[in-house]
């Protein structure tokens, strides 16, 4: 059966960039679709079952991969996006890196007009400092190696609200204290008068005349299509460029789909004398920032501790055989970490004709070795924590007890699925910037080749941020919500 | 040639260099699964075999929410595996002892880029559909899911 649905705007997709920027523009007084090829999820039926909850939050279940398999991509997927199963880290981007945006790219004032949109966001998730009681041992033992090194470290800031600290973020909160766009953003878009589709998919954007007209897709009845005066992507920075691809928008100078950054990461485990019970608590509320710097080629490496449940941890513990088996007996005795590269490497989306993203991604030469310098400081500071035994998952597994192990890990040549890496931070495809020629949107997220087609989410970053993106996609959506706002309601 | 048709092509090669030996469409993907659990993460004494778990089963469960071609590709790993196996060592994988399959999945994950693609990919499978199970926790003091319990 096909369904046809009138509005002013459609937004196409409800996480951290769709909820804030639905509910700006409910707030002006517009009629808001937003549409959300997931479910909606009550968090009273989270199981916090690996096997249950990959399914149900994660798109592909869990599967999504680059193009040649060799970096796991996580996506959400599911009314509130990917801030239903993210780890809740708030950070914004670095001065310093918005400076570059805004000279390299042509977006002067980027940094000022931002800074409003920070701030209302994060007054609205509510983000906090982790206090240090509720700071894990996995998290405490990499302040206690970076301490020991004298390395840079310090807190991190989440959105949470009523946490018990199970531990089971990565698979929704059962407890529904999650700050995030589905309980913040898209309930106050509803209470202004949004209506919030879930089940439906946009494989099409529609145009006539120059301009947006609505969307098309495949519904829980069949198809559907929505007339709309405006049209907002917040599909993510895969399924925004692959719904911009399949649509076949103007793009005379083919930069939808470019420049992708992915935030890959490994994971390096620590056996420790004593019980770590890595999988309770509240996650990733430490850093080490030795390694990281927004601008610097040389320090592209964020260091973060990083722990899952059986399969998670199984499946990234290196080797295989009766070792493999007995590293995982020593489940509760396991720190792990993860070096998570600030990437150079530049990606493309394509698309299939039904609008799903195919990712494109190869590391290059310096993220390899930024990767090995990564994995070393992981190394160490789980050595200077007191492990008795670092896991680094090269292909051959390595086992490294002494520093003088780790510092050389610094200069191994690593390649494709050696070690494996996966990634939860795709960014850009969309990319804002001055020159059409070399982007996709303006500093409003507005598509350079349309006049009423906005992007809301992480596609717009025209570099790797090297910070979680998470809270820069709330508050670009909410920066894109008000100015597609401003742009319908004086039309 | 990108390296996703690279693999297709490497896969099909190796079906049908192994034909012969062992028909493709024959293999029993779930005695290539069982047998995979056991020579990657062969069970610690008191710790359940994959059999024991049904990790079959949840497999199958697994893969039956993938997108097809995913599931499609998760089901030719397991057959890959079993005639590759034939191919290089002369003995499907099911046949070979553990220590056979251990050696055989080891040289795979030292090999070129597909080759720790199967590997790698054989042990997220493996990974899923045996430590899934609570009888496995026990093994790690995993105490499970937290609701219907009281908070920490």
């Amino acid at each position: 059966m096909s369904v046809h649905i009138d509005c002013d705007v459609v937004v196409v997709g409800s996480g951290a960039g769709g909820g804030p920027a639905a509910s700006e523009l409910a707030r002006a007084g517009l009629d808001v679709v937003v549409l959300e090829m997931g479910d909606k999820h009550d968090p009273k039926t989270f199981t916090q079952r690996e096997e249950d909850m990959f399914p149900r939050l994660f798109q592909d279940a869990a599967s999504r991969t680059t193009a040649d398999r060799s970096i796991q991509v996580l996506q959400g997927k599911g009314v509130g996006g990917s801030t239903v199963h993210n780890l809740n880290l708030c950070k914004r981007v670095d001065d310093e890196l918005l400076d570059v945006w805004e000279r390299e790219h042509g977006l002067p004032g980027l940094r000022m007009a931002l800074a409003p949109h920070y701030a209302v966001v994060e007054q609205r998730i509510e983000v906090s400092e982790v206090p240090w009681d509720r700071v894990t041992r996995n998290n405490r033992l990499l302040r206690v190696g970076a301490e020991a090194l004298g390395w840079k470290h310090g807190p991190l800031k989440h959105n949470r609200k009523g946490c018990i600290g199970s531990g089971f973020c990565e698979l929704g909160c059962a407890y529904d204290a999650k700050m995030n766009s589905a309980r913040v953003f898209l309930p106050d878009a509803e209470l202004h008068g949004a209506r919030v589709l879930p089940g439906h998919r946009v494989t099409r954007v529609t145009t006539a005349l120059g301009r947006a007209t609505g969307v098309v897709g495949e519904g829980p009845t069949g198809e559907f299509s929505v007339r709309a005066r405006g049209v907002v992507l917040s599909a993510s920075a895969t399924g925004s460029s692959a719904i911009v691809l399949a649509s076949g928008l103007p793009d005379p100078w083919r930069q939808a789909g470019r420049g992708l950054h992915l935030h890959p990461g490994a994971t390096v485990g620590g056996v420790f004398p004593d019980p770590v019970d890595g999988w309770k608590g509240i996650p990733q509320s430490w850093e080490c920032t030795e390694f990281l710097h927004p601008t610097d080629p040389d320090r592209r490496v964020w260091l973060v501790p990083v722990f899952g449940h059986p399969v998670g941890v199984g499946s990234m513990l290196p080797g295989i055989g009766a070792s493999a088996t007995k590293r995982m007996a020593s489940f509760r005795h396991i720190a792990a970490m993860t070096p998570m590269l600030h990437d150079t490497s530049v990606g493309r989306i394509e698309a299939t004709r039904d609008a799903r993203p195919i990712i494109q991604y190869q590391s290059n030469e310096a993220d390899l070795r930024m990767m090995a310098k990564g994995m070393m400081g992981a190394a160490r500071i789980l050595l200077a924590a007191g492990a008795t035994e670092v896991l680094i998952p090269t292909s051959r597994p390595r086992i490294i007890t002494a520093h003088d192990q780790a510092k050389a890990l610094a200069n191994v040549a690593l390649g494709p699925l050696d070690p494996p890496l996966a990634a939860v931070h795709p960014m850009g495809g969309l990319c804002m910037g001055g020159d059409p020629k070399r982007s996709s949107c303006d500093a409003t997220g507005l598509y350079h080749q349309l006049p009423n087609l906005w992007v809301a989410d992480g596609s717009l970053f025209p570099t790797s941020t090297g910070v979680p993106p998470q809270l820069s996609i709330y508050a670009f959506g909410h920066l894109v919500g008000q100015a597609a706002a401003a742009a319908l309601e004086n039309k | 040639m990108n390296r996703r048709t690279f693999l297709f092509g490497a896969l099909g090669a190796g079906a049908l260099t192994a034909i012969g030996a062992v028909p493709f469409a024959l293999v029993d993907e779930d005695a290539v699964l069982l047998a995979a659990i056991d020579a990657i993460f062969p069970p610690l004494e008191g710790m359940p075999t994959g059999a024991e778990v049904d990790a079959a089963a949840a497999f199958r469960r697994y893969i039956a929410n993938l997108p097809t071609r995913t599931r499609f590709e998760a089901r030719g790993l397991l057959r890959a595996i079993e005639v590759g196996a034939a191919a290089t060592t002369g003995s499907r994988f099911t046949v070979l002892d553990r220590d056979g399959r251990t050696v055989f999945l080891e040289g795979l994950l030292d090999g070129v880029f597909p080759q720790r693609l199967l590997a790698n990919g054989l042990k997220q499978v493996c990974a899923v559909a045996y430590w899934q199970h609570p009888r496995t926790w026990t093994a790690l003091a995993y105490d499970g899911p937290l609701v219907g319990r009281s908070a920490p």
